[in-house]
């Protein structure tokens, strides 16, 4: 009886104080971490470490872009894989293009996503358009094309 | 017959709401998918650091609450346990780790062809294939001691599940900063939490009501040869495909589908491993949340092993994209059905000792 009295008790206090503590967990102020903040910097660093090459390219001046791109302190720099990629498409190197194309979105999802302001999502979706119908790239177009049109995986 | 309906109306439901959570926010073919659910869940609690896949789902937590009010109503929550704790807890991680290589847990899968999805195809033969293994392996001589469930009529004690759940959510709607929460990717795609609410509640209380379970459908088409299993789980697909038809959501092909590869055989072989795991350990991850919520502490346990198993394939990238399953995936998979041809030979074994 004795111990069935202090369980109880013990069980009732500590319910009490629980909603006690509850009640100052709720004035708490917690720093809600913010992941875009995150992404978004370390995304718009290196698309800016690229910028230069991004210009070259709407100058048309492919071959200074490539020795830009190539340059060994972008090699894990997904917008530098994605643009030398592009740029090897629209040259006649398709399959290579592609290849590092590919390897940028399944690098850096946000690349494509809605709500990066410098997404690539244009791009992408002019080479499905430009490689649809092609048997040889079926692959990557499912890879582009699925990428797009979101959900997991 | 009044059971019957009631089972195919379940899978009816799920069917419909499953695509209308899509229409409202939730990821395009993942109106419902527990096994996306457990990843975005484990990111929440911040055991993964994908920072794309990190959502607390109500749909999910809401199945558990529906189903746990369902059970108190029908007098139906009972504390219920039985030996196979290790089978449920490497089940849990590893049905997981298979749904994520197919890239969908078993609902998904039948979401998937509804949205005109044919890769889909390969994982529900996979699915069929290691449900009837699994139904080979039971009916073998085999020592089925280990999964012989104790019921405890006067033990609440398991009541401690649906409350644990229940008191998860409430902190979440009270200081959400608690959890992390992804503002971009696939977690990010939400419905409105009164839907998402509604929708669990809804079909947590049909679930445990008529017991639904997909792989669980398929095993008593094969068992039983009665077709409530078969027309329930057609239902479903049929409800969800003429709602996504009535959105403009409806297109066939196996090119260019979301969330979805052409690797077919990694496609079989996983979903062949989470349907095998799902007979043995008796429920599909849907299932469990179900089980969880009636007071089976053995689904409580196979709900760790998920989230567990959430953490694992986020962190180490046991999973696919849409390119198909990485190496990682490939090697998880793989572990799975090693680590299940060793339980299920030590069942066979311990019978001819016995």
């Amino acid at each position: 009886m004795k111990i069935r009295l202090i369980t109880l008790s013990v069980l009732f206090l500590s319910l009490a104080y629980l909603a006690f503590l509850i009640r100052d967990l709720h004035f708490l102020s917690i720093p809600k971490s913010n992941p875009k903040e995150t992404i978004y910097l370390s995304l718009e660093m290196k698309r800016r470490e690229v910028e230069r090459a991004i210009d070259l390219l709407k100058e048309d001046k492919t071959e200074e872009a490539i020795i830009f791109l190539k340059d060994e302190r972008l090699s894990n720099n997904v917008f530098a894989k994605f643009y030398l990629g592009l740029i090897y498409f629209e040259t006649g190197k398709e399959k290579e293009g592609l290849e590092l194309i590919a390897g940028a979105i399944r690098e850096e999802q946000v690349l494509y996503d809605g709500y990066y302001p410098d997404n690539v999502r244009r791009i992408l979706n002019k080479i499905s358009e430009k490689i649809t119908g092609r048997e040889e790239f079926k692959n990557y177009r499912h890879l582009i094309d699925s990428k797009l049109k979101g959900g997991c995986g | 017959m009044k059971e019957n309906l009631i089972f195919i109306f379940t899978a009816l439901l799920i069917g419909l709401f499953g695509a209308l959570l899509s229409v409202w926010g939730n990821p395009i073919n993942t109106g419902i998918c527990i096994s996306c659910f457990m990843e975005n869940f484990s990111g929440a609690l911040r055991l993964h650091n994908n920072m794309l896949m990190q959502y607390i789902r109500p749909e999910m937590i809401f199945i558990v609450i529906g189903s746990f009010v369902s059970a108190v109503v029908r007098r139906e929550f009972i504390t219920r346990y039985s030996a196979s704790i290790i089978h449920s807890f490497l089940g849990g991680i590893f049905m997981i780790i298979g749904s994520a290589v197919f890239i969908g847990c078993p609902i998904k899968m039948l979401l998937k062809l509804a949205g005109g999805d044919l890769n889909s195809l390969a994982g529900i033969i996979g699915t069929i294939f290691g449900v009837w293994l699994a139904v080979r392996l039971l009916r073998e001589d085999i020592d089925t001691s280990l999964f012989k469930t104790v019921i405890k009529r006067n033990d609440r004690s398991s009541i401690i599940i649906p409350l644990s759940v229940i008191f998860l959510i409430s902190l979440y709607f009270l200081k959400g900063e608690l959890f992390a929460e992804s503002v971009s990717g696939a977690g990010a795609e939400k419905s409105p939490v009164i839907y998402a609410i509604s929708v669990g509640l809804i079909i947590g209380i049909f679930s445990q009501y008529s017991r639904f379970c997909v792989t669980g459908s398929i095993r008593n088409s094969i068992i039983l040869r009665k077709t409530t299993g078969f027309m329930a789980l057609l239902a479903l697909v049929l409800s969800a495909l003429i709602v996504n038809a009535i959105f403009e959501r409806l297109k066939f092909g196996v090119i260019g589908q979301p969330g979805s590869h052409t690797e077919y055989l990694w496609s079989f072989i996983s979903m062949t491993l989470v349907g095998y795991i799902a007979v043995i350990i008796d429920g599909c991850p849907f299932r469990q949340l179900v089980k969880m919520g009636e007071g089976d502490v053995n689904a409580f346990v196979c709900f760790l092993g998920m989230l567990i198993g959430g953490a694992f394939v986020q962190n180490f990238k046991i999973l696919s994209d849409s390119s198909g399953p990485t190496l990682m995936g490939k090697i998880g998979v793989f572990s799975g059905i090693l680590i299940f041809s060793f339980l299920s030979y030590n069942l066979i074994l311990k019978n001819e000792k016995n």
